[in-house]
């Protein structure tokens, strides 16, 4: 199969087609009309395409929609020949399918329409994004009395944490039992390659380590192909890691036919070798027909937190068990859950934790803290889950506890941007508040801290725990996900916002009359964190799964 | 990878036999991984006893700044076990000596249980003998129904409903199930709570080959009509907490058997009046006792 590298600017990822014209988009590498993001969604839809089509010529007029609308670029929209009042023709584009067809002879070219998306059209839905007056009257509800409101959501997932998760059955999928010799590596034809399932191309941790393991992919020699399942601007889709690899941004539905289509050209034009799952729901669902169509082909997943109420990725993963070989897993919490709550063998289960890069060198502490203001931070995305507003309602009750000997800095930005900005007028902390935003380092600020206060709803095991402990930083944090695994048991806080709230400020005030608790918090931190580094890391253990793939 | 087993012990003012209880189970023959030690606030030389013990990395001393009873210190225990990563916890009494091959014969025992039983077994005890080799009358575990189906099947084990915690082993699935002993017991009923607690999903076993030494002053089980004015207090937490527990999480008919037979009981040793009236009255405060308890979280 022809496989094209691009020049600059234009993606790096692989073409599964030739440009006869790129009518100006700068998909042949020059100067175009379109974004290095927007030429990345292209190309992914071009390739889709091209899968689907092999040898083909695909003629695609290419739009361009308002901010925050999503693209389509490979439902069935694209081959319908009219679209709506606000998209913009950007350009049209022509180009060939290089995948080998079976079918000799010319044919037609195939028209498509594809739909770039807007700007700023990305972090998926959050849960009061509801269509109506309905959901006016929940989004007022929700950014008028933000605590108060997540006193009561709190409030509910706790009963149904109660009385409806402990009687959760989930139909497993039956173990395969299949009879016909698996197929050679060797025998299998085309580049050996990782199919790769992705949530999609945002920030977030999941997908930061799903990038890394697709860059360790290339490393042992593997082409990536690397799916997403769900609606986003892809903003990270040009990321180095991406560089080489075959890149499918799926959009939903997918015309009839065309995923197994998609499916089989993959099997037929390369080594699949292994299946690797990173947040992917279409692909999981998918995994039997892979283990069914070729036994050889190993599949792994990497779960990185316990949804509250649905259990989210992990809940899928425990259904599609029995065709996953090795449930790659990073918390401690994670590998209780499979092992020991939903009965999944030890043997299937792998804990190799993932650390941040930036911590290696843990520094013991010297010295007293620096002469300023204690100073309390908040890192991370402004988002739902991690509830920026109630970081706020604990600054705005522990200022008004010990006056002004108090700073507080909210490092981050995301969709509670706003609400952020204007909590910090409505609680009374102009002045007392420092807003900082990416890019500027994480680092800055945790050299500014005494404390770091994590209020999230749920988390994974967070790097920022890590790069707080090796910077000297003292954590307390709600008591959620894994972070007991990283935190003091002391400084662990409940979920539940009021509570939170009291006793955050409760605790804090004893770290700030004791820099001797404080010392111990961070000990603890430090003989938590060189436990867990005791075993396998992930990066390691990934290495190692994908060497025994290319057997 | 081989499994991590944590022993738990909980000792109270007994530093006369704890030394030769720890040494016991570190020459198990299946060692241990980890030797918990919950000092329940003793106050005789206990700390200076355990401060030999503090050069074998196995060993860990917790020393609680309160007395929480029996069911605080295996509380505190496992917990401290479960969060250091333990596949097993195996508990005991500050008087329990082990057999050499007490924890190996456990082990396979319980193992072997599993596989025949197709199923997790939440626990398995020890055969519990008193100093002269006879049984102990206070550890004996309640048999099951179908308690002769593993001895049917060649094993030396008996499948039972309860144990006293002397000498369990219990896996850690259990613990991340079912959470931990009730705290609010303190003492006496919380062995027998637990252990019939987390046999939800099917009752535990005996392993006979697995032996150790119950160290009691007299070798004799207990009963309401031994209640007088210096135990009174051990009796009271009993009364109340059986209680709890039949009204709770048995049946009302139940409850009401216990209640008719600790009455019995008491008539029968010639109780005094203001006992028993301290007993009922334990009794009816155990309707409003419900304790919940508390979960375990995985930490390493």
């Amino acid at each position: 199969m022809n496989v094209m590298t691009p020049k600059e600017p234009m993606s790096k990822a692989q073409l599964l087609f030739q440009v006869v014209d790129d009518g100006g988009s700068g998909l042949a590498g020059r100067e175009g009309r379109l974004s290095s993001r927007e030429v990345g969604l292209l190309t992914g839809a071009l390739n889709y395409h091209s899968l689907v089509r092999p040898g083909r010529e695909l003629k695609a007029i290419v739009l361009r929609s308002p901010d925050g609308q999503y693209p389509s670029l490979t439902d069935e929209a694209c081959h319908q020949l009219a679209w709506k009042s606000d998209r913009v023709v950007v350009c049209t584009v022509t180009v060939r399918s290089t995948v080998p067809s079976g079918t000799p002879g010319k044919a037609a070219a195939v028209p498509l329409v594809l739909d770039l998306g807007g700007e700023h059209s990305e972090g998926g839905k959050s849960f009061y994004d509801l269509a109506g007056i309905k959901g006016k009257i929940f989004k007022r509800v929700r950014f008028g009395a933000p605590v108060a409101f997540d006193a009561l959501r709190q409030g509910l997932t706790d009963i149904y944490e109660k009385r409806v998760v402990p009687k959760r059955l989930t139909q497993q999928m039956a173990a395969p039992s299949i009879t016909t010799a698996p197929a050679k590596a060797a025998d299998r034809q085309g580049p050996p390659a990782i199919i790769f399932g992705l949530h999609w191309f945002e920030m977030g941790g999941a997908e930061r380590w799903a990038l890394e393991s697709i860059a360790l992919a290339k490393e042992a020699g593997f082409l990536p192909i690397v799916l997403t399942d769900r609606d986003s601007s892809h903003p990270w889709i040009g990321r180095p890691e991406l560089d080489g690899a075959v890149v499918l941004p799926l959009s939903f539905p997918l015309p009839p036919g065309e995923e197994a289509d998609l499916f089989l050209t993959l099997l037929s034009e390369f080594s699949i070798r292994g299946v690797h799952v990173h947040h992917n729901g279409w692909l999981y669902h998918r995994l039997t027909w892979f283990k069914a169509m070729d036994p050889s082909i190993r599949i792994a997943d990497t779960l990185h937190i316990l949804e509250w109420r649905t259990g989210g990725f992990v809940e899928v993963s425990v259904k599609l068990s029995n065709v996953i070989d090795v449930h790659h897993v990073i918390s401690p919490q994670l590998r209780d859950y499979l092992t020991l709550q939903r009965d999944v063998p030890r043997s299937r289960v792998a804990l190799a934790p993932l650390y941040g890069l930036s911590d290696e060198t843990v520094v013991p502490t010297t010295g007293d803290r620096p002469d300023r203001p204690f100073t309390v931070s908040f890192i991370g995305r402004l988002s739902q889950q991690k509830r920026p507003y109630l970081f706020l309602r604990y600054a705005a009750a522990l200022k008004k506890a010990v006056g002004n000997d108090v700073k507080f800095i909210v490092h981050g930005d995301g969709a509670l941007s706003d609400e952020t900005d204007a909590l910090v007028d409505r609680y009374g902390l102009a002045g007392s508040v420092e807003l900082r935003r990416p890019p500027r380092p994480v680092d800055d600020t945790l050299a500014d801290s005494d404390l770091l206060v994590i209020s999230s709803d749920n988390e994974g095991l967070t790097l920022t725990t890590f790069e707080a402990t090796a910077m000297n930083v003292a954590v307390l944090s709600t008591d959620v996900g894994s972070q007991a695994s990283l935190v003091s048991g002391r400084a662990l806080l409940p979920r539940q916002p009021l509570a939170f709230i009291t006793e955050a400020v409760k605790l804090t005030q004893a770290v700030m009359s004791s820099e001797a608790l404080r010392k111990q918090i961070i000990a603890e931190q430090q003989e938590k964190i060189t436990a867990l580094k005791e075993l396998p890391d992930a990066r390691g253990w990934t290495r190692a799964l994908y060497e025994g793939w290319k057997a | 990878m081989t499994d991590k087993v944590a022993a738990v012990v909980v000792t109270y003012n007994r530093v006369d036999k704890l030394g030769r209880v720890l040494d016991s189970i570190l020459a198990q023959s299946r060692s241990v991984d980890q030797l918990i030690v919950i000092d329940n606030a003793s106050t005789d030389s206990t700390p200076q006893l355990l401060a030999v013990y503090q050069d074998d990395p196995r060993v860990e001393v917790v020393r609680l700044e309160t007395n929480t009873g029996g069911a605080g210190g295996f509380a505190a225990g496992m917990e401290r076990a479960y969060e250091r990563g333990a596949d097993w916890v195996w508990i005991m009494d500050d008087d329990c000596y082990t057999g050499e091959t007490a924890l190996e014969k456990l082990m396979a025992g319980h193992t072997s249980a599993e596989a025949e039983l197709g199923r997790p077994v939440p626990y398995s005890c020890s055969l519990v003998r008193y100093t002269d080799g006879s049984i102990c009358e206070m550890n004996n575990p309640g048999a099951a129904w179908d308690w002769g189906r593993l001895i049917a099947k060649g094993q030396n084990t008996v499948v039972i409903t309860n144990c006293s915690f002397v000498s369990v082993l219990i896996p850690r699935r259990s613990i991340a199930k079912y959470g931990l002993p009730l705290v609010e017991y303190f003492i006496w009923f919380d062995d027998m709570e637990y252990t019939l607690r987390i046999s939800a999903e099917g009752p535990g076993v005996q392993v006979l080959d697995s032996v150790v030494t119950h160290d009691m002053p007299d070798n004799r089980g207990v009963n309401f009509g031994d209640l007088n004015g210096s135990n009174a207090w051990k009796f009271y937490y009993g009364a109340r907490n059986e209680s709890s527990y039949r009204w709770h999480h048995d049946n009302k008919l139940d409850w009401l058997r216990f209640v008719v037979s600790t009455y019995v009981w008491m008539r029968r040793g010639r109780v005094g009046r203001r006992l028993q009236l301290g007993v009922a009255r334990r009794i009816l405060e155990g309707i409003k006792f419900n304790p919940a308890p508390k979960q375990v979280r995985s930490v390493l």
